[in-house]
Parts: C-alpha cells; structure tokens; sequence
C-alpha cells in the first residue's frame, strides 16, 4: 500500500472572471503548509426512538469550507493573494524594471480558484477569498498566514450507474450534493476508481446540470458507487523570487504621511523593529440561502491591526496610548532585483494609526522595549485607510 | 514518448524534469497541467503519408 509524503503536495490558483465561475488553476504557489478543508458538519440527531442510546440518526449541516494557509512571502505570490483580498489597480512597467501594482484594500478583490492536492487526490476549492492575512516575521522573512474561506468545493464524487465498454458521459450520484461536478471544468482529468485501480477520463464539457461529466469515447468499466476524484496536476513552478526579508525593511512614522515616508528613506532615520505583526482583515461573510448545499461569499467590513515591538528610547509611545494621538507609519521592504538595479518591493503605507494596547514590560536581564498594538483608523481627511504597491516580476495582464 | 509543449509564456519548472523555457517541448510520460499542450505526434503523422503515397 502506498503512503504519501506532504512534500510532494501542492499549492495552485486561478484567477476566475467572476463568483461562481470556476478555472482550472495554473499558478502553483510554494506553500509551508496547509489545512483547509469541507467541513460537511455532520449533524446528530438526538430523538426518542426507544432506545438507550444518545443518537441513531446523522444529517448534512449547513457546510463550509474554509481553513488555513501558511506561506513564505515573495514579491510575485503577495501580488497574487493582494489581488484576492483587494481591487487591483493598472499594473504599470515591464518585466526590466518590475511591474507595480496598487490594490486599494477598501473595495474587493477577484475571486479565485484553490486547489490542494492532499495524498494522490486534489481538493478544487471555488470562489475562494481570504478572510484574514496575517504577516508576520519568522526567521528573518515574512511569512504569510491566510484564513480561507470558499463558496464550493470538489473532494470526491460517486458514480451513479454502472459503466461498461465505451462511454461519453460519466453520472454522478447526488448523494452528497444536488451539483455533484460544480467545481470541475473542460480538460479536468477525473478518475474512476473500481477495484482500487483509477481509469482516467478527460472531461470535455461539465453538463449543465452539473451532475455529469462529458468526455470523447473513453473505454470504463466500473461499479455502481465507485469513488470519482480529481486527478493531480504536474506542478510546474516559476522562477521563484526570494521572499520580503527583515533585514531590508525600513520603517518610518510621522505625523503625516509625507514625514513617514521621509523616515523611511533612509536606515538613519528610520525605525529599527525587532517584531512586527500585521492584520488585515476582510471579514468575508458566509451566507446560506435556498437552492444551495454551499454558502455564498459576501464581502465583510474590513479593519487591521499593527503590532510592532521596538526598542525603548522614551516614552513617546506612551503619550501616544494616553492622547489618542494619531501617527502614519510608512513600510518598505526591497526584494529580489527583477533585473540589475532594479529592485522588487512593497509599500505599505498607514494614514491613521492608533495606539491600542502598549507595554514596557520589565524582566531581569532584558532590555525595556515599546510592545505596541495599532489599530488602523479610516482616515476622514485622506479618505484611506493604507495603500499597498508592489513592484515584482509578474506581469499584472497575466491574471 | 508524448512530447508537451510549454505555453505558459514564463518558464516552469517541473519537479523530477527541470527546467522547460517558454514555448519549448520536453518529452514526458504525462504532463497534467493547464500550462502545457500535448503535442501532436509528428512522426506518426509522416508514416501515415508515406503509407498514403505507397499504395
């Protein structure tokens, strides 16, 4: 019997052009790991049946699929998850000098297309949004944790009738679900498992129904309840860039953005930090309506949150945390070159910034520091909350 | 061996093959991925001519 090792999993996207619009993904994205699944909630039904016994009955609930991703975070793969949570702006540049691309983290972004392949078999997940990035620092790089949600999932499927000699189209059963094949698309390869061995078919079109597949003349014998799953993709990777690293960010804070951005300038005037923390929350709510077995995604209201933790120099901080007093912060990491001289990069820039939670925490031995907690205001007078720009090696017309 | 062609525009690298420049064709038992195409089997396609004309 076979077992499969996680290492040899990957990670895929695919831009859809709209909600419920499902693509074969062709980005495969390096990932530090991942538990994102269907969670069909199995629901007990505790009833009196005459019997001593807590439950003899167990129904569908209201299913999700939603879960976690963990990945380093480079200039080319932020772009991509930038362009899920935010409107994307015109890429501008070319493949010498980087393209760069503003997203505007107040209106929503594309809805994409996730897939996992976990074992020999890929979970499909559709109209995926990220509910939540959280940036953090580890081992010097920034690593990206991703709170998922989606409105649909293929995870396997089972044959309706039995199959023999030649056949063009392949029945699911709707068992499981009234739209067995939502989540699967032209030149999908599905298998069919009978007997423990799979026979590949190559799907031609999904029925309108969505509960068949059609396919050119393929040869299947197969039983009546034999498992459907998707079949693995070969990943196939770009040049990967390194990811944002520590040591090349520079921090600025002002109280404009104009004097955030002057300190981030340079090393001498900005901000070392020793940890940063970085919350953006879209908040995608999941709605479940008539006629479906899937929530829809909704947009959220989104909001953030900064921690920072710096050396103590003087109580400045503090003040800030008794006054209420509004600060911008400028951040600017410098990656990868995408040619000679010519650097990729993130910008974030903060309009209104302020103090949530602050410490000077005092333990022998250690040094004091500001652990500081921000909370990123809406502000009135600019109309933003924060403006994000990368500049990287990807070509924004590709997506 | 079926040949794939890259059609992505970038190069790719696939695990347990290398390298595969934009529009290049690698040989490989089965390349299941949206950025490449399986490309049409040329030398079968002459032998089927030769076979026309020979008759």
């Amino acid at each position: 019997m076979q077992n499969y090792l996680s290492n040899k999993s990957y990670l895929a996207i695919g831009k859809q052009t709209a909600q419920g619009t499902v693509i074969k993904p062709n980005i495969f994205v390096p990932m530090i790991d991942a538990d994102f699944k269907t969670d069909p909630k199995p629901t007990r039904v505790k009833q009196i049946v005459g019997v001593n016994y807590a439950s003899n009955k167990v129904l569908q609930g209201l299913r999700d699929h939603s879960g976690t991703i963990k990945l380093q975070l480079d200039p080319d793969n932020l772009g991509f998850l930038l362009d899920i949570m935010a409107l994307k702006g015109t890429t501008t540049g070319d493949g010498t000098v980087g393209y760069t691309t503003s997203f505007d983290i107040l209106n929503d972004g594309a809805f994409f297309t996730f897939e996992l392949l976990k074992g020999n078999a890929v979970t499909r997940f559709m109209d995926v949004k990220i509910k939540k990035l959280e940036i953090a620092l580890a081992d010097g790089y920034l690593e990206g944790t991703l709170t998922i949600v989606a409105g649909g999932a293929f995870n396997t499927a089972t044959l309706a009738s039995a199959l023999s000699s030649s056949v063009t189209n392949i029945p699911f059963d709707i068992l499981y679900d009234l739209f067995p094949a939502n989540c699967l698309v032209a030149t999908d390869v599905i298998q069919i498992w009978h007997a423990g061995t799979p026979i590949d078919v190559t799907v031609s079109t999904i029925a309108s129904d969505m509960r068949s597949a059609n396919c050119s003349s393929t040869a299947v014998t197969a039983s009546k309840g034999d498992m459907i799953s998707l079949k693995p993709q070969t990943p196939s990777f770009p040049t990967l860039m390194k990811p944002f690293k520590f040591g090349r960010m520079l921090v600025g804070f002002g109280a404009t953005v104009a004097a955030a951005a002057s300190a981030a300038g340079a090393y001498s005037t900005a901000t070392p930090l020793d940890d940063l923390k970085l919350t953006i929350d879209k908040a995608e709510l999941l709605i479940y309506a008539s006629g479906k077995d899937d929530p829809i995604v909704l947009p959220g209201v989104p909001d953030g949150e900064m921690l920072i933790k710096k050396l103590f120099t003087n109580a400045a901080e503090a003040q800030a945390y008794q006054d209420i007093a509004k600060q911008c912060c400028v951040i600017v990491v410098t990656g990868d070159e995408v040619s000679a001289g010519h650097p990729a990069s993130l910008t974030l820039t903060f309009y209104d910034l302020k103090v949530k939670t602050h410490d000077n925490k005092i333990k022998k031995d250690e040094y004091v520091y500001d652990e500081t907690t921000f909370t990123l205001e809406y502000s009135n007078a600019d109309a933003k909350v924060m403006d994000i720009t990368i500049v990287n090696s990807t070509p924004g017309a590709s997506l | 061996m079926p040949k794939y062609k890259n059609v992505s525009g970038q190069t790719l690298t696939i695990p347990g093959i290398g390298e595969i420049q934009a529009g290049a064709e690698v040989e490989a038992d089965e390349i299941n991925n949206a950025n490449f195409e399986l490309v049409a089997d040329e030398q079968k396609e002459e032998t089927k001519k030769d076979n026309k004309l020979n008759k």
